[in-house]
């Protein structure tokens, strides 16, 4: 800590930080633009400028950046002084020369950092009399829109992309003050971050193009603070709606998880959840029972009514399906139902044993799970069998910064103060890693890697069982394997805080087996070693803790009636064997809001709640138990799936819940009730103080203003009433601090982390000590494994239009020779008997792919094929 | 269509890749290479070269954009680049280029519809006492007059151009000169003329009898500052290399000349290369570095050409390569051409061009000779600083001593231009009266005119008024009065000129050469610009004296660099000393030296 003097008035202060970071911590207001809590200073904006004294004697003083002069011991400084304020109002004038006055016709208008830092300094009379300079905007694909006419240049937007993501294809072009940023030519942007653009530039030339669409203010907006759904990271966002339509997604600050940044799925694939809540009727959100019997239209009850029938003329056995796409609640609610014996957990048989071993390993064993921020501050990694920026793509921007911990340490210990951001990439130069790269096929994070190398699975596992042995001779040796990579196990355990990173998406037991022998020989070495296992979905952790039976067994099963919760078991099975089941089941209940393959073979649908339109709790990959919450109120008949089942229980004569925080009480984990306060106390409003149109919106309805939703399972309103600026960070629904309008108010609240972890390490030594044969090629047939694309593969937002767009189209990927041999090349096609139906695949040629495997692209119907596997390839 | 470079083309890049401790450091050589076999840089060209050097082409667009100097597939057979900054149009620079454009039918930018020629009006091109010049391809043109240029105009058209080589002149005058004693000689670039006077000789003396240590303290005691603009003591510079660090060290030679007004450092590259060639190796042995590098500014093919032949022959002769002087001390020169940019001057953003990139300066600390390129100690040294060096070591600092003032030794090369009967290279000892050398060495105002003003230190310095001009010409007499020695480029400004226009002139330069990089001077100088050619054109307000003023307070020492402070300074000294001038234009709202008020621009006043 140092104490400093900032006007008169002393205060403690992080040393460590630099002044405006400072500043901002004590929640003064102090204006910036080129600075970034996450990407440190370079000093350029000049717009932070203080009065800094020598001692106070000196009444003089000098104007340094409060960006570049670290919060030092004894340090004294003003901001009130009259010619820091003259000069920040000037580098306002300086930045408004160009800048438009469009701000009403605007996107970014409402929430500009731009106009806020303007009201801040004061600059009010225009002294510029010349016409502004024009530039030509860039079509830069589905998520974002270009105005470059409104650009300030504070080169925030290119040291994000380019040093921070590592994208290649922006940067900045010209000079003086006709400087560009944006692509060398017109076309859709890289990165599988830029979306971050929008947050990221503090005003209007990136835009959300989404958003564009169906375009609210932020003051207009109502917002819920939410758990990204469509990875197993869970990322925080925030979500929001206006008139019952949800309009977009920003990021929510949990230090522990995102940070500052989410992936673009993450960010754009909520306008699938956006198609399914505004028009109920064209979604067919009604239930919906294939015989038509007794339904009356659009009716809530009659749904539960018409289950009533199925199940009290049952006397039969009734089971349940859950899922890893819904929450802990939803699928606590159904194994009550049907009770722990007939409760399966609906995640595929494969991904079932993958995630409980990796359970296993996390409880059991001596290694963490790893955080996001733990894996940004790791100072080695080895990545075994991941395409991360495919199956958790936030991780991919996490392991980038993680390359730079090596060089931070030397640098930092060299004097230059890490906020310093310029001086510590000048003085890092391409220094970077250790970063170790084991996969089947090329990933986007390969430029940064130390080494990279290609094998089949098995193969990748015996070199990571080999990388353990080699660290600790405990760990079981492999015969006969020639390490590719050298020196691999020194830099891993030179490291302090290395991480592995593993997860299900190659589909292999021993791999996952070979990460955790690295990752615990480290440990017995004593590294602080953490693992960080990617899983598919924002709840599967949640539902491999939860339990229940495989899918395979429910299939067997001589159930009468089936309750399916948001699952489509067409992904997670052969269609066969789905098919077989479907059709054997009486009565086959399917709670959903999407429309699958499996609602389609459903007797009756009930339509249940997006994440948008519930709360609940997910658990992530790193056994974080986090909440969510809706922001729009659900419209009848729609309901969180675990009020469905409530409402059946009730109707069987039993116990249901009235609200969320009913539910986890009876669920007895207070760890999972902990992850957020309880429906109490003050009144925490969803609506901004800014909200318009409050009393006018339903004006062509009734002029009087009608009481605001009830909200039983959270403490937040759907009102612009209550008492927001202490809501504890699980609570905070948006960022906004009087004046400062935009995203950058984040740093006005607490920067605490949120949620909390489930799974914490034991102590078992033992490794495992399998070691799988080496992998060999068969003739005529590949070893085919699933290729992940971050816009495509996860479901819930496949279909959102901007993520349709960015998809490709699926693809059999493999080695030239290979494709040659079968006569085919790229473009071509190849076909396939899977379950015993034919499959036509587009070529891809992929020349990195290890002799005999080939690669899948993991979309719509391949998801059911159980991949990894053999398949005999032919021209098609 | 995919570009390829043939093979000769190939090991070049190759070759000269090696020179560099990165890869992504050939990238503006690379670029040339380009330029060479291709004629033009395309956009094929640069993922082309993109691809060979490893970086994105959105790299490569970023950093062919920064520059001006990379030709483009649409320019014309021939460009013409004419200089219109301030030295060039007190001689008819900027009358020189509306004549051209009217004649040709095409504004700056612009190529004739049948492709032949590209008409550019560029800033200083460093050949001001020859002004108005202008440079055609890799060649310039000195002293040009309308019909000369129309007959030029005429022979590229029929196809019958042929370039010619302009010579050299340098005015006598009372002082014996030190640096530009050989430069006319016949073949003095060459190393047998080098030789023949005794070159390389202190070279071998440092190398082979001095102690690093010694050189530098020899250097100290000879009290030499840098002459490339801010005056800094070369011995105190070099004493700064941390004698522990492991990394390599290196030495810079800053050949980037282009303060307006300042055309000194051509002259030696031209004519005496190998006296920058023996100061760089005592330079690089005295700090511990073996590999030199010499940043020409892209507008001296001809230098660089000179510089190249040099370097090779100080190879052949051995005293560049593994073994100079018998010694084992391993030194190697690369001649490296920057692609027009001011800013490259300034050390940091010369580094930063020659590490590949966009020339953005760097903020200090840490100070190149601590982490500078590559992040390794670097000394940067103005060429004429280097050429210096061998002559200390040669006769001794007490020798050196002998011109100058005390805290100012030596001889320095004063650049004259503007309206004196006699511009060129006046080498004098530093601390004489800026009187004596507009007056009596230069032979004063041109046709007896009157004195307005003298620009004493390249377009940077703070002007001087008559009143002014029996300031001593060393560095901190010019300090005293608010302004500075800088490259010592001396402009004289006779009664016919207009200080509004002038100063416009000079804004229109800071304008374009800012690296974008700082709010204040990014903005702050086109704003100034701006609101000078509004005041020029009869368009001004009385509060526009207030305002530019008012940005000049924001610009003065409040950005990364100091161009935003170059740009202040002559606006404050000229907005404050010729105050009545403005006023005039303002009131009578025309120019009162030109004749009626130019139409009001359509657009001005819009918001």
């Amino acid at each position: 800590m140092a104490r400093v003097v900032i006007d008169g008035k002393s205060y403690e202060v992080d040393g460590r930080r630099n002044l405006l970071h400072a500043c901002l911590s004590l929640k003064l207001d102090l204006p910036y633009f080129c600075w970034h809590p996450a990407m440190g200073s370079v000093g350029a904006c000049r717009q932070c400028a203080v009065k800094q004294f020598k001692d106070d004697r000196d009444t003089a003083g000098r104007l340094v950046m409060a960006c570049m002069t670290p919060a030092a011991d004894g340090t004294r400084i003003s901001i009130d002084d009259p010619e820091a304020k003259a000069f920040r109002a000037s580098v306002i004038e300086w930045l408004m020369l160009n800048h438009p006055h469009d701000c009403p016709v605007c996107d970014e208008g409402g929430e500009c950092h731009l106009q806020d830092m303007t009201v801040m300094t004061g600059h009010v009379v225009r002294r510029n009399r010349f016409p502004k300079r024009t530039y030509h905007n860039q079509d830069l694909g589905p998520f974002l829109t270009h105005e470059m006419n409104r650009c300030i240049q504070c080169y925030r937007c290119v040291r994000f992309y380019r040093d921070y993501a590592g994208g290649r294809d922006f940067d900045v072009f010209g000079a003086h003050d006709q400087v560009y940023f944006g692509r060398a030519e017109d076309g859709v942007l890289e990165s599988e971050f830029s979306g971050n653009l929008v947050e990221v530039c503090p005003t209007g030339v990136f835009t959300d193009k989404t958003l564009a669409r169906h375009y609210t203010r932020k003051w207009d907006l109502q917002w819920a603070p939410s758990i990204c759904a469509h990875c197993g990271l869970g990322c925080n966002t925030s979500v929001a709606e206006r008139g019952g339509m949800l309009r977009r997604v920003m990021n929510r600050v949990n230090p522990e998880v995102n940070g500052h940044f989410l992936c673009d799925r993450g960010r754009f694939g909520y306008e699938r959840a956006q198609r399914v809540t505004e028009d109920p009727e064209k979604e067919k959100r009604t239930p919906e029972d294939s015989e038509k019997k007794g339904l009356s239209e659009s009716s809530g009850s009659s749904g539960v009514k018409r289950f009533s029938e199925f199940s009290g003329s049952l006397c039969g056995l009734l089971i349940g399906i859950g899922s890893p796409r819904a929450s802990m609640e939803s699928n606590f609610a159904l194994q009550t139902l049907v009770g722990k014996d007939h409760f399966y957990s609906g995640l595929s048989d494969l991904d079932a044993s993958l995630v409980s071993l990796i359970l296993d390993i996390l409880r059991n064993g001596p290694a963490r799970a790893a955080s996001l921020q733990d894996v940004e501050n790791a100072d080695a990694v080895f990545i075994l069998g991941e395409d991360v920026t495919n199956t958790a793509p936030r991780l991919a921007l996490s392991l980038r910064q993680s390359v730079r911990q090596k060089a931070l340490e030397r640098i930092g210990k060299g004097g230059i103060p890490l906020w310093h951001d310029a001086a510590v990439r000048e003085a890092m130069q391409d220094e970077h890693g250790p970063l170790f790269i084991a996969t089947p096929y090329a990933t986007r994070l390969d430029d940064v890697a130390t080494a990279v190398w290609r094998a089949a699975p098995d193969d990748l596992a015996r070199l990571g069982l080999a990388v353990a042995h080699e660290i600790d001779a405990e760990a079981p040796a492999v015969s006969g394997f020639r390490m590719p990579m050298n020196s691999m196990a020194d830099a891993l355990r030179d490291a302090r805080r290395p991480i592995v990173v593993c997860g299900t998406s190659c589909g292999s037991v021993p791999l996952i087996q070979a990460a955790a022998n690295v990752a615990w020989a480290l440990r017995r070495q004593g590294r602080a070693a953490d693992l960080c296992f990617t899983v598919p979905e924002c709840n599967t952790m949640g539902a491999a803790l939860l339990g229940g039976g495989r899918l395979g067994a429910a299939f067997e099963a001589e159930a009468d009636t089936v309750i399916i919760l948001e699952n489509d078991l067409y992904g997670r099975a052969g269609a066969a064997q789905v098919d077989g089941f479907l059709g054997r089941v009486k009565h086959v209940v399917v709670l959903d809001h999407l429309r699958t393959r499996t609602t389609s073979k459903a007797h009756l649908v009930l339509p249940a709640a997006t994440f948008a339109e519930s709360s609940g709790t997910t658990v992530n990959n790193e056994g974080r138990a986090q909440r969510f919450f809706q922001v729009l109120p659900s419209r009848e008949p729609v309901m969180a799936s675990w009020r469905w089942i409530s409402e059946m229980l009730v109707a069987a004569g039993r116990t249901g819940w009235a609200s969320l925080d009913e539910v986890l009480a009876a669920m007895g984990d207070a760890r999972i009730r902990a992850a957020a306060p309880p429906a109490a106390g003050q009144r925490i409003p969803r609506r901004p103080p800014r909200y318009s149109g409050r009393t006018a919106m339903a004006a062509h309805v009734s002029v009087h203003e009608a009481p605001p939703p009830p909200d039983p399972d959270s403490p937040l309103a759907f009102s612009m009433e209550g008492f927001s600026p202490e809501a504890p960070p699980p609570l905070t629904p948006f960022f906004w601090w009087p004046g400062w309008n935009s995203i950058q108010a984040a740093h006005k609240f607490a920067d605490g982390p949120s949620g909390v972890r489930l799974i914490e390490p034991g102590q078992r030594g033992a490794f495992f000590r399998e070691v799988p044969a080496p992998f060999t090629p068969r003739r005529g047939e590949w070893w085919v494994v699933p290729v992940h694309h971050i816009f495509g593969t996860e479901e819930q937002s496949a279909m959102a239009p901007a993520i349709v767009k960015r998809s490709v189209e699926p693809t059999l990927a493999l080695r030239p020779e290979d494709a040659s041999d079968l006569g085919v090349s790229t473009g071509g096609a190849v076909q396939c008997m899977l379950d015993e139906r034919t499959y036509r695949f587009r070529v891809q040629l992929r020349p990195e792919l290890p002799v005999g495997v080939a690669g899948l692209s993991l979309m719509g119907a391949t998801k059911g094929v159980g991949l990894p596997c053999w398949m005999a390839l032919r021209r098609a | 269509m995919t570009l390829e470079f043939n093979k000769q083309t190939t090991d070049e890049l190759e070759a000269l890749c090696k020179r560099y401790p990165k890869r992504e450091a050939a990238l503006l050589p690379a670029l040339r290479l380009l330029e060479r076999e291709f004629g033009s840089v395309s956009e094929e060209g640069m993922k082309l070269v993109a691809r060979l050097i490893g970086v994105s082409p959105a790299t490569v667009y970023g950093v062919v954009t920064f520059y001006t100097h990379y030709r483009r597939p649409t320019d014309g057979k021939f460009m013409l680049q004419v200089c219109a900054t301030v030295p060039c149009a007190l001689k008819g620079g900027v009358s020189l280029y509306k004549h051209l454009s009217g004649r040709l039918g095409i504004t700056n930018g612009q190529t004739t519809p049948d492709g032949v020629v590209t008409l550019k009006k560029v800033e200083c091109l460093a050949n001001c006492d020859n002004a108005p010049c202008m440079q055609v391809n890799d060649w310039y043109y000195d002293r040009l007059t309308l019909p000369v240029v129309d007959g030029m105009i005429e022979s590229m058209r029929a196809g019958t151009w042929k370039p010619v080589r302009m010579g050299y002149n340098i005015p006598k005058h009372k002082y014996e000169p030190v640096l530009l004693k050989h430069v006319l000689e016949k073949d003095s670039e060459t190393i047998a003329h080098y030789l023949g006077r005794g070159g390389y000789k202190a070279a071998e003396k440092a190398l082979t009898t001095l102690k690093p240590a010694d050189v530098i303290d020899i250097v100290k005691k000879s009290g030499l500052r840098g002459r490339g603009g801010a005056g800094f003591p070369t011995g105190t510079k070099w004493s700064f290399v941390p004698q522990a660090s492991p990394k390599p060290r290196y030495l810079v030679l800053n050949d980037d000349e282009s303060e307006p007004g300042t055309f000194k450092d051509k002259m030696l590259t031209e004519r005496d290369p190998h006296a920058i060639i023996e100061g760089a190796m005592i330079a690089a042995y005295a700090i511990g570095s073996h590999d030199i590098y010499w940043y020409l500014r892209g507008e001296f093919p001809l230098g660089a050409k000179i510089a190249q032949q040099a370097v090779d022959e100080a190879y052949a002769r051995g005293f560049l390569g593994p073994n100079p002087c018998g010694t084992g001390y391993r030194l190697d020169i690369t001649v490296h051409r920057g692609a027009g940019a001011y800013i490259c001057g300034e050390e940091t953003g010369l580094l930063s061009s020659l590490e590949g990139q966009r020339g953005n300066p760097k903020i200090k600390p840490p100070f190149p000779a601590v982490e500078g390129y590559f992040r390794c100690p670097t000394i940067v040294n103005n060429v004429a600083t280097i050429a210096s060096v061998p002559l200390i070591i040669a006769n001794g600092p007490e020798w050196f001593r002998k011109w100058g003032t005390e805290k100012s030794p030596g001889t320095m090369i004063f650049s004259v231009s503007g309206h004196v009967e006699r511009p060129g290279l006046f080498e004098a000892p530093l601390g004489i009266p800026l009187r004596e050398l507009v007056f009596d060495l230069a032979g004063g105002v041109k046709g007896g005119r009157k004195l307005k003003a003298v620009v004493p230190g390249g377009i940077s310095s703070g002007v001087l008024t008559p009143e002014e001009i029996d300031v001593k010409m060393d560095f901190d007499s010019l300090a005293a009065i608010k302004s500075m020695l800088g490259s010592a480029g001396v402009t004289v400004l006779d009664e016919t000129v207009c200080m509004v226009d002038t100063l416009w002139n000079t804004l229109r330069f800071f304008h374009h050469e800012s690296c974008g990089q700082c709010t204040p001077c990014r903005e702050g100088t086109g704003w100034l610009e701006k609101i000078l050619r509004r005041i020029e054109n009869g368009h001004g307000r009385p509060e526009d004296l207030q305002l530019l003023l008012d940005i000049c307070d924001g610009m003065v020492g409040r950005t990364i660099c100091v161009l935003a402070d170059a740009a202040a300074m002559p606006t404050r000294s000229i907005v404050t000393k010729f105050k009545a001038e403005f006023e005039a234009h303002i009131e009578k709202k025309r120019c009162p030296m030109k004749g009626a008020a130019a139409p009001q621009p359509a657009t001005a006043g819009a918001h």
